[in-house]
This record gives structure tokens, C-alpha cells and sequence, in this order.
């Protein structure tokens, strides 16, 4: 039990595909949003929805910067 | 120093105890999912990632151990071909293995890398650099509540600075 849990962090996880990659931004900017705002709100009962607010607009944001970059290079590829 | 060496501990000395949990929680789960994506031998890396280690630092506690256990470990994990057991060491001659007792060759030993690669490890050192940043960040916010003089009780908001 305690060898395969510290397992976990001694191998490195499986190949990861495009969508997982993706997919990984999710913790990682939830992680951002709930510190941001446990330092910002006034009180803690502000903390869940101001955090779930900021995520939703900073994954919202994130995904639209990259589509708008995917479709730009789509453009440019296909006319070279 | 304290949230430092401890994410969310500056907060909880100061009587942010609520604030305090959430920091401690949600920092070392970055920190180690981090480590979980890229192994702790390619994640934490000082010589290789240097840039990258100062920002994971910020984290105290959880990148020390993780640098220490880091450099405990050997890159490659060697196996037993014959019961799957790790061995302590790359074995020179005829060694037993210690699970099932047979002899395992230099030539016959299955070996597998504990070192990360693209993407995986650039992902998991953005994860744990990330979490040392917003250490920071808490850092310099228990810096600013600590100068800040309680309120006496009856003013308005001294309820939002005491106990969080």
C-alpha cells in the first residue's frame, strides 16, 4: 500500500494525450483561483463562488486565447 | 518564515485559521500532483531546471523533501526477470534476488527509467513552480495582515480581519 502510493510520485504518470494535456489545465487554474481568492475575500464564505468565478473566466479565457491561436495557424498554414 | 516553511502556517499563526486550510490543501496538492505528473527525479531538479527551482522553493518544506528524496533516488529502477521484485542496486555478477532467491545476470535484468519526459515533465514543473509562486503570494499577504493592527471590537469590519 504505502510502496505503490509512493510509487505515484517516484515513476512518472503514462503518455499523455492532446485532450488530457488539455484537460490538465483544469486543476491547475482552479489551484490558482481558490489561493487568489482565499487571500482577496473578505470572508471565507465569499471564498467558494468568487473562486468558482474567477476558474470558470480564467479557463473560459485561457481555451478561447487557444482556439484563436489554433485557428490562426490553421489560416497561415494553408496558404503557404 | 513560517508561511514559508509551511504553506498556510503565517495565516494560521495570525488567527486566519479557515484561510490558513484552504492555503495548506490546495497548495501542497499542486505541489505534489506535480510531482505526480513528472516523478519526483525529473520534477525536482536543481541543475537541470534552475529558474524553475527557485519558483518550486517558495514552497519550503515540500520542495526540501521532495529534493531530498529526489536525490536519494537512482534514475533507473532495476527488476528481478524472473518475479518482477526491485533490486537495491544494478547487479554486477550473479546476484540472488532477494524476493525469490534466483540469480539474476547483468544481461537478463529488466530495467525501467524514473525520469520524466516531454510533456509530462514540463507539466509537472510548471505545476510545482506554480505552486512555489502562489506560496509567494501568501506569503506577502500574511507579511501585510501581520502590520495590520486588529480592529477594536464594535468598529466595522473588525469582524473581517480577526478569526477567517
Amino acid at each position: 500500500m504505502v510502496e505503490s502510493l509512493l510509487a505515484l510520485f517516484t515513476t512518472p504518470c503514462a503518455e499523455l494525450t492532446g485532450w488530457q494535456r488539455a484537460g490538465l489545465i483544469l486543476p491547475l487554474t482552479l489551484s490558482i483561483a481558490v489561493v487568489y481568492k482565499t487571500i482577496k475575500c473578505r470572508t471565507p464564505r465569499e471564498i467558494p463562488l468568487a473562486s468558482l468565478v474567477l476558474w470558470l473566466t480564467i479557463v473560459a479565457g485561457m481555451y478561447l486565447v487557444g482556439i484563436g491561436l489554433m485557428v490562426a495557424y490553421e489560416l497561415i498554414s494553408s496558404r503557404t | 518564515m513560517l508561511a514559508w516553511i509551511l504553506p498556510g502556517l503565517g495565516h494560521w499563526y495570525l488567527g486566519h485559521r479557515a484561510r490558513a486550510i484552504i492555503l495548506m490543501v490546495v497548495i501542497a496538492l499542486t505541489f505534489w500532483t506535480g510531482v505526480a505528473i513528472g516523478g519526483v527525479k525529473s520534477t525536482i531538479d536543481p541543475q537541470e531546471n534552475r529558474v524553475w527551482f527557485l519558483a518550486q522553493v517558495c514552497t519550503g518544506t515540500h520542495t526540501l523533501l521532495a529534493a531530498l528524496w529526489s536525490g536519494r533516488l537512482e534514475p533507473v529502477i532495476y527488476y528481478c526477470p524472473h518475479c518482477g521484485e526491485e533490486l537495491s542496486e544494478r547487479p554486477r555478477g550473479d546476484t540472488p534476488c532477494a524476493r525469490c532467491g534466483r540469480r539474476v545476470a547483468p544481461a537478463e535484468v529488466r530495467n525501467k527509467t524514473r525520469l520524466a519526459f516531454w510533456p509530462q515533465v514540463d507539466i509537472a514543473v510548471v505545476y510545482t513552480g506554480i505552486a512555489g509562486l502562489l506560496n509567494l503570494l501568501v506569503i506577502l499577504d500574511a507579511i501585510a495582515r501581520a502590520e495590520i493592527k486588529p480592529q477594536p471590537a464594535g468598529t466595522p469590519g473588525a469582524e473581517r480581519t480577526g478569526h477567517g
